[in-house]
């Protein structure tokens, strides 16, 4: 099944991204600062999966922003493999290399909750991890999109972040502070925007609707490190 | 780093000056290990000691009260996301 995109939303999920992407820096720029000055390994996990979730959207953004350019009709609505070479070339790059590093990025911020696991062994494994991800682009280039990849990327994803959330909320409902909320908030709106995604094979307006879910969750994670920053 | 925040914070509370007598108790602290911290914070310039007469004060500086702002902030990052600090 192909991934409907509606034609006029595509500006839209463009700006989405380029908008995860500055979210994402602020984000990183203050877990990179956490832990500097804690120096505790699960402030060193927090930052470093900022990182990585942010590289995906800068990548991803980069790809959507020269997709949108370069885009080329379909109607009534547009399947990957329908356009020019080089737009699929990009999208597809831009794709594959965004789900690498975000599911790096959310395994990464699951271990920040998880009590005995040491960052050096994570990386320890990246090796193993480049060759399955070029391995998973090169059938990517060699075969037709069929969008295996894209729907098992949200699967994982959504699987992932349900033990996010799962801590995020317990830390609200233990704390019941203004800051954990739109944390708990935000990353239940990421999670429900990989639901989403995973289900856009059946209606191109689902596309929209995950793209606002991300929104939303990237409006929670801004207002949040507002709270934090305030003076006082 | 909580302690040396603890420390600032009840100085701060006491209206930026306090005798040790009182930071002793407020943070609950040993003589020996006020003593110690008090020096670390005196080192990093974040208080300074004050003789009045016989009695010594111990001052928030400048630079103590711009760390623990950025100690608070950092504290509220940590519990939005349910980290300890």
């Amino acid at each position: 099944m192909a991934v409907l995109i509606p034609i006029w939303f595509y500006v839209f999920s463009s700006l989405t991204y380029v908008l995860a992407a500055v979210v994402g820096n602020l984000l990183t720029y203050f877990a990179f600062k956490l832990y500097n000055f804690t120096g505790k390994r699960e402030q060193k996990f927090l930052a470093y999966a900022m990182g990585f979730i942010t590289l995906g959207f800068i990548i991803l953004s980069a790809a959507n922003v020269y997709g949108y350019f370069n885009f080329q009709h379909c109607f009534p609505v547009c399947q990957f493999d329908v356009t020019d070479p080089n737009y699929t070339l990009v999208i597809k790059a831009g794709n594959y290399a965004y789900y690498f590093t975000s599911l790096i990025g959310y395994i990464l911020l699951s271990m920040t909750y998880l009590k005995s696991i040491k960052i050096d062994k994570f990386f320890g494994i990246m090796p193993l991890n480049i060759a399955v991800f070029v391995q998973t682009l090169n059938n990517g280039f060699l075969y037709p999109f069929d969008n295996l990849v894209f729907q098992l990327f949200h699967l994982i994803a959504i699987v992932i972040l349900a033990y996010i959330n799962f801590n995020t909320i317990t830390n609200y409902l233990v704390l019941k502070t203004k800051n954990s909320f739109p944390v708990m908030l935000g990353f239940l709106f990421i999670g429900s925007y990989h639901f989403l995604m995973a289900l856009t094979p059946f209606k191109p307006i689902i596309f929209a609707a995950a793209h606002l879910s991300l929104l939303a969750g990237l409006v929670s994670l801004l207002w949040m490190l507002v709270q934090v920053n305030r003076r006082g | 780093m909580q302690v040396l925040a603890d420390i600032l914070r009840v100085i701060q509370r006491e209206g930026g000056t306090a005798k040790p007598t009182h930071i002793l108790y407020k943070a609950n602290l040993s003589h020996k290990l006020l003593k110690t911290h008090l020096n670390l914070l005196m080192e990093k310039g974040f208080v300074e000691q004050k003789q009045y007469g016989d009695k010594t004060y111990y001052s928030v500086t400048e630079k103590g009260v711009a760390f623990i702002s950025e100690y608070r902030k950092i504290e509220r990052l940590s519990s939005a996301f349910g980290l300890p600090i």
